[in-house]
């Protein structure tokens, strides 16, 4: 009886490795996005507050005066415009903000939340339309 | 035993080489932010790299863009603007050179659209005053009574003394239609002047483009799907230089009884634009022209926008009411479709 020749790698240590290298993979891209350390609330490009999503345990709720007066949410893994006084309310549309890159805002009031980091989620640079 | 250990190391090698790139290059490649609002638009300045240069350029580039607001605002008193419809009838207006420029632009673009683009439009939207929370679409018959108002032709320049006057009585300019777009040009002269090695300015629904990004790929611009949200492109346009505009019917409608109001009212008509088309994107080396002639593209319409667009050597993505987008010039071989809704005419 001839014994088969054992090779280093069988079919089964293939399949985990691929397996291991996909999911480092898809961590990589999951990361990328989703790096949300800090977010800015600015008003005229003037950073009124910057959030640190890493100190809130809780919902932190910031109160913006001015002629359009605008409550902002920051929870440990968002933040949003929860109301405004504009017309338009296209602020408060846009929902929670997530992800690095990911911007809010609203114009009457000239305000803008954004998360600040390095990998923006969006593939493109600016948008027009 | 050993070969699962193998595997794992590799894998756990693999993994680390993945997340070392990434950190290295992202750090070189850190931009500044500033954000900030001018003529009624969220201006966003990405300028590379971070740093006291990058700081100054932004800085520099809202005052500049302040400045110009001052000057060519119909709606701020004493600009230059607003100055020229006051005397609209009577007398001379001397004016600053930036606004004397646009003024030129803005009526070159006029007289090669005939009229599709229209400086003079003012009296004539302001009677439709469509993105009012309270709109009422206008009598056929006080639109019809504006049309005699709003010729452009009776905005008369004289370059060496660099004034202006709009003989017509009740006629009145606006360039917020070449604004935003001039205002990337603005911010583009500054890059420049700066030795900015990469930037990107978006004003409103325009974009302009300087230098490269520290991997040295092209600048990418996603185009908006007009049936979707502000910030969901259907296909990105990449660009080395120069400026990007839009002008869309989606933007500030509004539908009563059945029918659609947008905000780019036709000259010819006095109605809003009915072309087949819904949004028209322009790439020109200047702004202010791709702002213009995007305006333009909407109310000609595919067929009528190709010669026009030609004669500016301008690229462009229009876009019908069929879902069928047209490719024009640079666009052929810089546009990528990425949406399933919409597809490329051949």
């Amino acid at each position: 009886m001839v014994k088969e020749k054992r090779r280093l790698f069988s079919g089964k240590d293939v399949l985990i490795a691929v397996a291991a290298i996909g999911a480092a993979v898809a961590l990589y891209f999951v990361n990328a996005g989703e790096k949300a350390g800090t977010a800015v609330i600015e008003r005229d490009g003037e950073i009124l507050y910057r959030v640190n999503f890493s100190t809130l345990s809780q919902p932190v709720t910031y109160k913006i005066d001015g002629e359009y007066p605008a409550e902002v949410i920051a929870e440990p893994n968002g933040i949003y415009f929860a109301s405004a006084s504009c017309p338009d309310q296209s602020c408060v549309h846009m929902g929670k903000l997530r992800k690095t890159g990911e911007i809010a805002v609203c114009l009457p009031a000239r305000l803008v939340i954004r998360i600040e980091g390095e990998n923006k989620s969006s593939s493109t640079d600016a948008m027009t339309g | 035993m050993l070969k699962k250990l193998a595997v794992s190391i590799l894998a756990a090698a693999f993994s680390i080489l993945l997340c070392s790139s990434c950190g290295g290059s992202a750090t070189k490649e850190t931009p500044l932010e500033q954000t900030g609002f001018v003529m009624g638009s969220f201006v966003e300045q990405t300028i590379y790299p971070k740093g006291d240069l990058a700081q100054e350029a932004a800085k520099e580039v809202t005052t500049r863009l302040t400045k110009m607001e001052q000057l060519i605002s119909w709606r701020i008193q004493d600009s230059d603007i607003a100055k020229i419809n006051q005397n609209a009838g009577g007398q001379e207006v001397a004016i600053d050179a930036l606004t004397f420029t646009l003024l030129q632009t803005a009526k070159g673009v006029a007289i090669n659209s005939g009229g599709a683009y229209n400086p003079a439009i003012l009296p004539l939207s302001m009677l439709w005053n469509v993105d009012d929370e309270a709109f009422i679409p206008p009598e056929r018959q006080l639109v019809e009574g504006l049309l005699a108002s709003i010729d452009s032709g009776k905005l008369v320049l004289d370059e060496e003394k660099q004034t202006a006057v709009m003989t017509l009585e009740g006629g009145a300019i606006d360039l917020g239609g070449i604004g935003k777009g001039a205002a990337c040009d603005e911010a583009l002269k500054i890059y420049q002047e700066k030795n900015i090695p990469g930037a990107i300015i978006a004003v409103g629904g325009s974009v302009g483009v300087h230098g490269t990004k520290a991997n040295g790929k092209p600048w990418s611009i996603g185009v908006r799907d007009p049936k979707k949200s502000q910030d969901t492109a259907l296909g990105q346009i990449l660009l080395e230089k120069g400026c990007v505009s839009t002008s869309g019917i989606y933007e500030k409608g509004q539908e009563i009884d059945g029918v659609y109001y947008h905000h780019i009212i036709d000259s010819a008509t006095g109605f809003p634009a009915d072309s087949d088309l819904v949004s028209a994107t322009v790439v020109h080396d200047s702004g202010a022209i791709s702002d213009a002639l995007a305006t333009a593209c909407i109310v000609l319409g595919r067929e009528g926008a190709l010669p026009l667009l030609e004669q500016y050597g301008a690229g462009a993505v229009l876009i019908d009411q069929n879902n069928t987008i047209y490719l024009v010039g640079d666009m052929k071989s810089s546009f990528e479709l990425a949406s399933g809704d919409y597809h490329i005419a051949q």
